[in-house]
């Protein structure tokens, strides 16, 4: 099991993108749409938009609250290209769960696309394994409604999220859980798994730079296995190391164990603009679920 | 070493727990009366193995007198960064006693968790490594912890904080991520996070390495102008050059872990065949 080159180069290439991709810091100290918000009305605004794709039953709606996403992912300068991406990615990934439900012998529904007739002329059923099917296969109205909606939600709730995260960074989105009063004990395992996969990725592609570095040509099979463990054994042991030092540096800042405090500074107010967005974000749950009702 | 990780592991969840608010009776001078004659810090025959058997330091006998600046010299694993976490209060000698202020801190003291925490607070301590230093998610909360810790909120919080961002000149960082700074910008806001809780002493473990020569320059000024000011100040370092311009005096680690000299900066500096030996210089 020797590692190609190309997964060797794409594991590269994957570590640095996600480096890159929670290293939204830059664009956090940036104006923009998202960024001028007050940080709790940032994380309900896209609470509330993301209940309003959750509760759509319209295709259109879906789409409008796409085009929203796009538009504040726009004006607070994330780049499209990480947004059409990220949405197209999880699109997909829901569109290829939702494939077997296209089909009439996984979920039944009026015919829209004829796909082949099984068994003898005439038969209605035919077995397949254990179960009896009908012996038409074809794609349903209903099915294809169906992964269309999820494969729409999928992407539209990551385009909005992706969009967020992106302009303001994980930190102001941890202030704001707090200041929502999220419970401390999930805020801060959250910011301590937050700075973890900056740690391991970082000790991760040290060491990959390191083993490519120290090995000329293809590594020979017999050790590339044992390479992938002992990787695996440092990375854990590396990073906790530094966490054991990580907990006398609160320590020796007069940390009480089992009493730490996050600090807390001064909330800023609410403006205008916050309740807008917020209103904004209300409007859409209100339109997702209004047709249900008038249907 | 289990009870090492025993230790560790209660720490971190108990850290996610942040239940408690009671920080507000924590006594602020644990010191007898009679503290102004002591030393600030003494060290008498202090051992420490990390694992049985295998000794980081070996029967240290040190003194710190207050308002001195020591200079803490050893090659690469002698124990000066031992050393420091052991005058720092984060590890506790396997043998031999440590004093604070007159005071002496044994075990029962360790177990009370508000006068350790005072302690601490007048003991600031820069680590070796910065990255394990800097644990917030932005620079400004990562000032912010140890005033946190004493019970500062709002804008008592805020200004205390704005104080050591101005002290450093690190007022743009303040809303970036710690971990993605340059080195000298990282051991920038490891110290204004120290300098941020008004520690009497400072501790400082090898921080001009990894600075660029003008970073080292500003360190080697900046700590001056501290131990000017009356900090008391131990510095643990094999850059000669620093140490030459902001101690006074000095104590030799040896590769044996044992202290092999101790006087005044210019004397130790002055002896090559003693520098020689304890592999200070080549
Ligand atoms: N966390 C640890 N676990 C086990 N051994 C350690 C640890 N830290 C340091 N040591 C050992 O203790 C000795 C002194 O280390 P240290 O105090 O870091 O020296 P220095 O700071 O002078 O380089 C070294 O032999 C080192 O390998
Ligand atoms: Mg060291």
């Amino acid at each position: 099991m020797s590692i190609p080159a190309a997964v060797r180069k794409s594991m590269a290439g994957v570590l640095a993108l996600s480096q890159k991709a929670l290293a939204s810091e830059a664009l956090a100290q940036q104006p923009g749409l998202w960024q001028s918000l007050h940080p709790a009305a940032q994380v309900l605004v896209v609470l509330g938009l993301l209940l309003a794709v959750g509760l759509s039953r319209n295709l259109l709606l879906l789409a409008g609250l796409g085009l929203v996403g796009l538009a504040l992912g726009w004006a607070s300068r994330v780049s499209l290209r990480l947004l059409a991406a990220v949405t197209v990615g999880a699109a997909l990934l829901a569109g290829i769960l939702a494939l077997p439900a296209l089909f009439n012998w996984v979920r039944p529904g009026a015919p829209l696309l004829f796909v082949h007739h099984f068994g003898p002329p005439g038969s209605d059923a035919v077995g397949l394994l254990f179960w009896r099917v009908p012996a038409e296969l074809w794609v349903t109205r209903q099915g294809l409604l169906g992964a269309a909606f999820l494969a729409g939600r999928a992407g539209v709730s990551a385009l909005l999220a992706a969009g967020l995260v992106a302009a303001s960074g994980v930190p102001a989105f941890l202030e704001a859980l707090r200041m929502l009063r999220v419970p401390e004990l999930f805020v801060s395992v959250l910011a301590l798994a937050y700075r973890y996969i900056f740690i391991l990725l970082a000790v991760a592609q040290e060491l990959l730079v390191a083993r490519q570095a120290r090995t000329v040509g293809r590594m020979p099979r017999k050790l590339a296995f044992p390479f992938f463990f002992s990787a695996l054994g440092t990375l854990w042991l590396r990073s906790w190391l530094l966490s054991e030092e990580v907990f006398q540096a609160m320590l020796a800042r007069g940390g009480v164990p089992g009493q730490f405090r996050a600090p807390r500074a001064c909330a800023p107010r609410w403006k205008l603009r916050d309740w807008a967005a917020l209103a904004g974000a209300v409007l859409a749950v209100i339109l997702a679920v209004a047709p249900a009702r008038a249907g | 070493m289990n009870a090492r990780h025993a230790v560790h592991f209660a720490a971190v969840k108990a850290e996610s727990a942040r239940a408690v608010p009671s920080c507000a009776d924590m006594p602020t001078n644990p010191a007898p009366p009679t503290a102004a004659l002591a030393p600030a810090l003494a060290l008498q025959g202090v051992s420490y193995e990390y694992a049985p058997g295998i000794p980081a330091l070996l029967e240290v006998h040190l003194e710190v007198p207050v308002g001195q600046s020591l200079a803490l010299l050893g090659a690469n694993g002698s124990g000066k960064s031992t050393l420091l976490k052991i005058l720092a209060g984060l590890l506790m000698p396997t043998r031999g006693r440590m004093l604070a202020w007159g005071t002496p801190l044994d075990r029962r003291f360790w177990q009370d968790d508000a006068r350790a925490s005072a302690f601490r607070r007048r003991v600031g301590l820069l680590m070796q490594n910065s990255d394990a230093q800097l644990f917030c998610t932005t620079v400004w909360e990562e000032i912010a912890f140890g005033p946190a810790q004493l019970g500062l909120e709002g804008h008592a919080l805020q200004a205390r904080v704005q104080e050591a961002l101005e002290l450093l000149q690190i007022g743009p960082l303040a809303g970036r991520s710690p971990h993605r700074l340059s080195g000298g910008e990282k051991k920038k806001v490891a110290l204004a996070a120290i300098l941020a809780l008004k520690p009497e002493i400072l501790l400082l473990d090898e921080p001009s390495t990894g600075l660029d020569p003008r970073s080292q320059a500003w360190l080697a000024a900046f700590l001056s102008q501290l131990h000017a000011a009356g900090h008391t100040l131990v510095l643990a370092s094999h850059d000669l050059d620093l140490v030459g311009k902001v101690c006074i005096s000095g104590v030799i680690l040896g590769e044996d872990h044992r202290v092999m000299a101790s006087g005044s900066i210019p004397r130790l500096l002055g002896d090559s065949a003693l520098l020689r030996q304890a592999n200070l210089i080549a």
